[in-house]
């Protein structure tokens, strides 16, 4: 267990202050706090040298370390892991093969760490080259590319609304259409 | 292998700067799952995500900060100057410069009081400014969404009974995580395996 430990100067927070119902006070910087403590800060860690070995021959091992104990066989695949191959995600045991497949193929969905919002792209495609009206000619069709291409998928991991999607999908028409009407009209002066 | 989780946002929602140097700012949103804090930084077209499992949280630490009270004293610095300016432009003789202090004075001081009211307003409706950490085995991670004190004692309130509940029934499945010191009910064994070796 590493001490609290003030996050403006670093000094060392003195256990025991959580349960004072007063703001802490560091004692360098005089910065104030409220401190809440969980269990989980007096809980035992692991050490690297974790799994233990075979005793007996009845024992189970580990699908990747044959002369390690399996303490937990995978979620994913099934397979035996010991307690150095024992991937903990949110609860559920994994080998790491697992794991990695999960989070490429996006089936492990806490393990997604960003991803890139359409709507937000296609709404600034949109929109921002009116300012530079001729590049709207490129942007337009892309803008509605991806309003079509990405309006089935999740905008997001938290609860989003398609209203970018929209949006961007309405002003791109707009514009498409406005290009269309102008170079016909520019093609039948051209012809007469 | 899992379906998505639920999220319900927190209340509260901050800026910061994505560097110091940065003209690009990050805005940063709390969502709250069964098992898990989502923290999301909106960066233009890209969202980053955190998660910070209820059994792994160590400790919450809210700071306080004295930026609400550094800007609503620049604020009312500004309606101090606009009001300085109007009053010297009433000693002068009528005058183009006259006119153009009254007119900058008038500028100034609507702008100041604008934001200095804001400022109030929030400080009696949301608290003192403050900082909101989270702090695991291998991390301390500012939340900026919980920047004023209400929020942040807000989001204490409904993070606890999650944190603990998760944590006890942690260290009831896993002997390894039962705190040192002891904790209430009992541990039982991990899950092993009972089939026969692959």
């Amino acid at each position: 267990m590493s001490p609290l430990s003030c996050t403006k100067c670093s000094a060392e927070i003195p256990s025991g202050v959580e349960a004072s119902s007063f703001l802490h006070t560091c004692d360098q910087c005089g910065s104030r706090y409220s401190i809440e403590v969980f269990p989980a800060l007096h809980r035992s860690r692991p050490s690297a040298s974790a799994g233990g070995r075979i005793v007996e021959d009845t024992e189970a091992s580990c699908f990747y370390h044959e002369r390690r104990r399996a303490v937990v066989a995978c979620e994913g695949c099934g397979r035996f892991l010991c307690a150095l191959c024992d991937m903990d995600h949110g609860g559920a045991h994994y080998c790491p093969s697992c794991l990695e497949v999960g989070r490429r193929q996006g089936e492990l969905h806490t393990l997604e760490s960003s991803r890139m919002r359409y709507d937000r792209l296609a709404m600034n495609l949109a929109i921002v080259p009116l300012l530079l009206w001729p590049l709207t000619c490129l942007t337009a069709p892309t803008a509605l590319y991806l309003v079509i291409r990405y309006w089935r998928q999740p905008v997001s991991v938290v609860p989003s609304r398609k209203l970018g999607f929209a949006v961007a999908g309405a002003f791109a028409i707009i514009e498409i259409i406005a290009w269309t009407v102008t170079l016909a009209s520019l093609l039948l002066v051209e012809l007469r | 292998m899992a379906t998505p989780p639920e999220y319900q946002r927190m209340r509260g929602s901050g800026r910061r700067r994505a560097q110091f140097y940065s003209l690009v700012s990050v805005r940063n949103s709390v969502w709250l799952a069964p098992d898990h804090l989502l923290s999301v930084d909106d960066v233009f077209v890209n969202e980053r995500y955190k998660r910070f499992f209820f059994r792994d949280v160590e400790a919450i630490l809210i700071r306080r900060t004295w930026k609400s009270l550094l800007r609503g004293s620049a604020f009312g610095l500004l309606v101090l100057l606009a009001s300085a300016l109007l009053i010297l432009a009433q000693r002068i003789p009528p005058s183009p410069r006259q006119t153009s202090m009254v007119v900058w004075g008038g500028i100034i001081g609507t702008l100041g009081s604008i934001l200095l009211i804001f400022e109030v307003l929030a400080a009696i409706l949301l608290g003192s400014s403050c900082r909101f950490y989270v702090r695991t085995a291998v991390q301390t991670e500012e939340l900026v969404a919980f920047s004023r004190w209400r929020n942040a004692r807000l989001a204490v309130e409904v993070l606890r009974p999650r944190i603990l509940a998760s944590q006890e029934e942690a260290a009831r499945v896993v002997p390894g995580s039962a705190p040192s010191s002891g904790s209430p009910g009992e541990v039982v064994a991990s899950p092993g395996p009972e089939a026969e070796p692959v």
